[in-house]
């Protein structure tokens, strides 16, 4: 593995390199013997699937994490440090994706925080501001000092994070998706800010999902792929497809090929359940989409494109605003997701800790909860039928569990979400929207998850899937669509769609 | 990660032991250092005095395991004790009149806590400490400070002074209370919404659980509920004072989280803090049979919620 | 995490006059409204005498609410002031009983008291991740508890005389020292929380504890040195309490944390920490002190008072949201 990262490697000495860095949490090893170097001026790209251990790594350099094994040096010295200001002494600056800045302070207020300039305890305001103001017009920043970071645009938020980042002795920037929420023309503001940085030396590492970004801005990529390097490139020596096939691995090892649940015959769709037209709102601009019983329809796009929303809006936790929204031909508006459940929508959300389950919860209680009015019977809980219904539901999904009264905290990822699966079981939804279904889920969960899908298809549910894994998308469903701020780019029937690899190539051109 | 969860919540469910352990070795405690202690008439005493905090804290179990808090059901009391006094003196001199009128406002003013702090979004320790101040207001205003006596004598026999199949009527509205609490709480469809509402509102929202409601019908019933111990407290005083049931709301919390419940909602047990009353209860009866200072008593009662609060925790 | 699910409807009606009426110029004219219409209902309300009336009544509320809002905007509550400004004001009239009647004794003794609980409250706080308003509604009843039993629940009287002149009765300058005491602590603040170093400290804790924490900021100690402060500051209102009425007693202060804790939201702190200032938790004081003036003044039945400021509790809360 080294051997791939030394042979690309430049003359000069590295301003930062790991070797062998290794992590594990509990059982799991998130990181095992990763190495990376950086040179001064470089940008060089970070990839990996969700899961490969690219913020794992992100956070041992920033001295969030503490790493179990191997070395980093700085400038050719080892460097030990545990905590984030001495990842700062080190002179490495991280720009973390969940905005670190305090909304109520100005951007030179935040700029200079925990390391105003003093005098016996009192923040020389005056300072503060103009050497926040010369910082920003040297490095081409544009913005106010004084403006206050909750008013500005989410894209000049980000820009503040990255200069609050560089204020000081920096050598080693770490952007972490820097544009996963940014419009086109607010990534050319950041853009610039990188290649301005790069031109002071300043050596950048970039993590991404967007090839696209990696050809325009990095010299070098390195992959990571299950807690291992993959591969270090080039850029200029490799393509999309290249980098493609390092990040999923040989044959997508991560994944069943196929499902054990027949396709049905193409050329038999039913009868079209779900017609959005032009639908406007904060996140959705003007997005059409049509689905039918029984087919598994994927939605595929970046993250921050609206995949989500478009799901959140079919089960009425957003308003679908202008435009129109059909259930079974009629035109209806959803208030909230009780309306979109009465109408035999289920949601399996993204964050299933967040969204899905109530962690300290039984496994009855949470897959009760969707159907208490059904299990209720002159106000009172029949028990016995909500025990029978979780039974069932562990049995037909073999979640594995000691019994039906135990939390759902202490299941495997995978099992956790069989428990979101079982909660919409009974009676099978007509209309099923999932999100991101197997993220965190053991490979032979997804095997068993992926035949619920098509058997819910098979069973005349119309399903639609967002999912980051293209793979799963190709393999899943009867038809992709292509999101791309808020609309449906394009859309390929699966006879269109050759390969993963192909898919990955058609959302990248989808990007423009 | 996992494995300190469980441990934690290992701890926890040996804490219910330890309640009940608590609540045993203080019988035993205080039946040695007070002969009185364990007579049948200081038993009804204890049960009488923990009426009032049993059926409020029934209806703050409700407003904690959903994930709020209510911090006006002593001046709630003192109203609802007030208006039932006043409407059967103004309108008519009958029980049925003061006891609505009395669980009424109990209900109006816990539906207008959940009105507010579901619609605003504001936390519900805040709303109900403004309410705390509204309510009090308006009691004193109402009766210029000073008590409204109540003659009527079929309301003192229902609520404060008759005896039912041998037991005084505070036990046996306590005990109503705690059997329709238990039922609805763990036995009702709505029981298992306001776990899910306090136990994460978005994966109830999500499942569509009418978070909102549910709320604002815990809190609603915490007042309403207020309200009966209002009519218990006004009948066996023979008037409803103005000034009765300051800092109420301390015991009342006190018990349902000394019972068990999470302070961030979801978990939590109407028999934990029947559990949790009695246990306050009886320290306060013993305290006072063995001689204790009363303001050692206050001190105490506050080292309890410390003691409850730290054992709490998720 | 690709969404914030909090569907943003477009702005309603109640939105807009929120924002308008969170623009801070709101209180400024309600301050202003009130000290008209109280100009206008009674005659005495314009007098110097009794603008140093309403200083005076206002001083506990005003010192305790500069720690208050230290607190608040770090993130956390702090409902332990009333029964602390007791035990402080007691602990201070014993330590002088015992120790000589002398003022300093009792200075250092109520303001080591009021800092000594403070701090346990931040402690126990920090330490134990337990929601501050539920550890101090504990500390609450054990100050009050300790004040009635180390008294017998008697009022301990204080003789001497400078106490009475440096903290309660005495002049500046013409201004009447609980006025001069509630300046030195308003300034005090000023400087703390928007001139020093540490005052940023505090805003970002409140703020966003995440990223304080990111930049190397220890959020643990920020909080409880604010809950310390807010202690200390309850001590010094036990010492202008107490210098003022010649006597230290046990049930004073009692419920006093909601004018207190009304008094910052309504100057425009944030309930959810990282926003307010010294200045506007001062007009806040003021506005519920004048209020009460007034309300006296024309004649208002002091119940009416009590529900008012519940009122004052919900408008303020209401505005303070975000």
């Amino acid at each position: 593995m080294n051997a791939s990262a030394a042979a690309v490697g430049s003359p000069e000495p590295p301003i930062v390199s790991f070797r062998g860095i290794s992590k594990s949490f509990g059982a799991v090893r998130a990181l095992r013997d990763v190495s990376f170097e950086l040179q001064a001026g470089e940008v060089h790209a970070l990839l990996g699937q969700n899961g490969a251990g690219k913020s794992t790594l992100i956070k041992i350099l920033a001295g969030v994490l503490a790493r179990d094994g191997g070395t980093i040096s700085v400038d050719g010295r080892d460097v030990d440090y545990r905590t984030p200001s001495g990842a700062r002494s080190a002179g490495i600056s991280v720009v973390y994706q969940e905005l670190s800045l305090v909304p109520s302070m100005t951007v030179a207020d935040n700029l200079f925080l925990n390391r105003e300039p003093r005098r016996f305890g009192i923040a020389r305001r005056g300072e503060i501001h103009q050497s926040a103001k010369r910082f920003l017009d040297e490095h081409g920043f544009h913005l106010d000092p004084k403006a206050i970071v909750g008013d500005l645009p989410f894209a000049y938020r980000q820009l503040t994070e990255i200069a609050k980042a560089l204020l000081g002795d920096v050598r080693i920037l770490v952007l972490d998706e820097p544009t996963s929420s940014l419009s086109g023309g607010e990534e050319a503001i950041l853009f610039k800010a990188v290649e301005e940085v790069t031109r002071r030396g300043v050596g950048v590492i970039y993590v991404t999902h967007r090839l696209g970004e990696v050809f325009r801005l990095a010299q070098r990529v390195t992959v990571l792929r299950d807690g291992q390097n993959a591969a270090t490139f080039l850029t200029k020596d490799s393509s999309i497809a290249s980098l493609v096939s390092a990040i999923l691995g040989p044959a997508a090892s991560a994944r069943p090929a196929q499902t054990t649940v027949p396709r049905p015959v193409a050329g038999e769709p039913g009868p079209a359940v779900v017609q959005l037209t032009d639908v406007r709102n904060d996140r959705l601009k003007g997005l059409s989409l049509s689905l039918r019983a029984g087919e598994v329809v994927g939605l595929a796009g970046m993250i921050g494109s609206g995949r989500t929303e478009i799901l959140e809006t079919v089960f009425g936790l957003r308003r679908a605003g202008s435009g129109e929204y059909r259930l079974r031909g009629k035109p209806v508006v959803l208030g909230s997701s009780i309306d979109a459940i009465r109408h035999g929508i289920a949601l399996v959300p993204e964050d299933r800790h967040l969204q899905g389950l109530v962690l300290d919860h039984s496994i009855e209680r949470n897959i009760a909860m969707p159907r208490l009015k059904q299990l209720t019977h002159f106000g009172i809980l029949n028990r016995d039928a909500s025990s029978r219904r979780a039974r069932d539901a562990v049995d037909d999904l073999s979640i594995k569990t000691p019994g039906i009264r135990v939390p759902v905290r202490g299941l495997s990822g995978g099992n956790q979400q069989k428990v979101v699966f079982g909660k919409w079981r009974d009676p099978t939804p007509a209309i099923l929207l999932l999100d991101e279904p197997t993220v965190g889920v053991d490979v032979g969960a997804r095997g068993q998850i992926y035949d619920l899908i098509r058997r819910a298809a098979s069973q005349g549910s119309a399903v639609l899937v967002v999912s980051s894994d293209l793979g799963e998308l190709a393999m899943l469903c009867d038809r992709v669509a292509i999101v791309v701020d808020g609309q449906i780019r394009s859309e390929f029937e699966r006879a269109a769609i050759e390969s993963e690899e192909h898919l990955h190539q058609l959302v990248q051109e989808a990007q423009g | 990660m996992d494995g300190i969860a469980t441990t934690l919540r290992a701890r926890a469910f040996s804490a219910e032991g330890l309640l009940v352990g608590a609540l045993v070795a203080l019988v035993v405690f205080f039946s040695i250092a007070s002969p009185v202690f364990l007579t049948l008439g200081n038993l009804e005493n204890i049960g009488r005095q923990t009426a009032l905090v049993s059926i409020i804290a029934v209806g703050m179990t409700f407003v904690i395991v959903s994930g709020e808090f209510d911090l006006s059901v002593g001046s709630t009391l003192a109203l609802a004790g007030v208006i039932s006094a006043i409407a059967m003196k103004e309108i008519a001199q009958y029980a049925a009149i003061g006891a609505l009128a009395g669980l009424a406002t109990g209900a109006a003013v816990g539906l207008l806590n959940g009105i507010l702090t579901t619609r605003l979004r504001i936390p519900s320790f805040l709303i109900t400490l403004g309410s705390l101040s509204i309510a009090r207001g308006i009691v004193m205003l109402i009766t210029d400070t000073r008590p409204v006596v109540i003659t009527n004598r079929s309301y003192f026999a229902i609520f404060g002074e008759g005896h039912f199949l041998g037991v005084p009527t505070p036990i046996v509205w306590t005990v109503v209370v705690i059997l329709g609490g238990i039922i609805a709480l763990h036995f009702t469809g709505f029981g298992r919404a306001v776990y899910a509402a306090g136990g994460n509102p978005t994966a109830a929202r999500y499942s569509g659980i009418p978070v909102i409601r549910v709320k604002v019908i815990s809190l609603t019933l915490a007042g309403f509920l207020a309200g009966l111990a209002g009519l218990v407290l006004s009948a066996r005083a023979h008037a409803a004072r103005p000034d009765v049931g300051a800092g109420l709301e301390l015991d009342a919390i006190t018990a349902v989280i000394l019972g068990g419940a999470a302070l961030s909602g979801g978990r939590g047990t109407v028999i934990g803090t029947l559990i949790g009353s009695l246990i306050i209860g009886i320290l306060g009866n013993g305290l006072v049979l063995i001689g204790v200072d009363p303001s050692i008593q206050i001190i105490v009662k506050g080292l309890i919620i410390w003691l409850s609060v730290s054992m709490s925790r998720g | 995490m690709t969404s914030d699910v909090a569907a943003g409807p477009p702005r309603s009606a109640a939105d807009v006059l929120r924002s308008t009426l969170l623009s801070g110029r709101m209180l400024y004219v309600a301050f202003v409204a009130l000290i008209v219409i109280f100009a206008i209902a009674s005659p005495v309300f314009l007098t110097t005498e009794n603008f140093a009336n309403v200083g005076r009544q206002t001083a506990l509320v005003s010192i305790m609410a500069v720690g208050m809002t230290l607190v608040i905007i770090s993130g956390e509550f702090d409902l332990s002031v009333g029964s602390v400004m007791a035990l402080a004001g007691v602990a201070a009239a014993l330590a002088m009983q015992g120790l000589g009647d002398v003022w300093i004794v009792g200075a250092v003794v109520a303001i080591a008291t009021g800092a000594a609980v403070g701090l346990v409250n931040g402690l126990l706080t920090t330490l134990l991740s337990i929601p501050s308003f539920l550890i101090t509604l504990g500390s609450l009843s054990i100050a009050r508890g300790l004040a009635l039993l180390v008294t017998g629940t008697r009022p301990i009287n204080i003789v001497d005389e400078s106490y009475y002149r440096i903290f309660g009765e005495g002049y500046v300058l013409g201004v009447p020292v609980p006025i001069v005491w509630t300046i030195v602590v308003a300034l005090a603040g000023i400087v703390l929380l928007h001139f020093s170093t540490f005052g940023r400290k505090i805003y970002a804790t409140g703020g966003n504890a995440t990223a304080a924490r990111y930049t190397g900021i220890n959020t643990r100690r920020v909080k409880t040195i604010c809950l310390v402060i807010a202690g200390t500051l309850a001590g010094l209102a036990a010492l202008v309490l107490t210098a003022r009425s010649h006597a230290a007693r046990p049930d004073a202060g009692a419920g006093i944390e909601l004018d207190v804790i009304a008094a910052v939201i309504l100057g425009g702190a944030a309930l959810s920490g990282g926003r307010g200032t010294v200045i506007g938790a001062l007009i806040g004081s003021l506005m519920i002190g004048i209020l009460n003036n007034g309300l006296n003044l024309v004649g208002v039945d002091p119940s009416l008072q009590l529900a008012v400021k519940g009122l004052i509790i919900w408008f303020a809360v209401a505005l303070g949201k975000r």
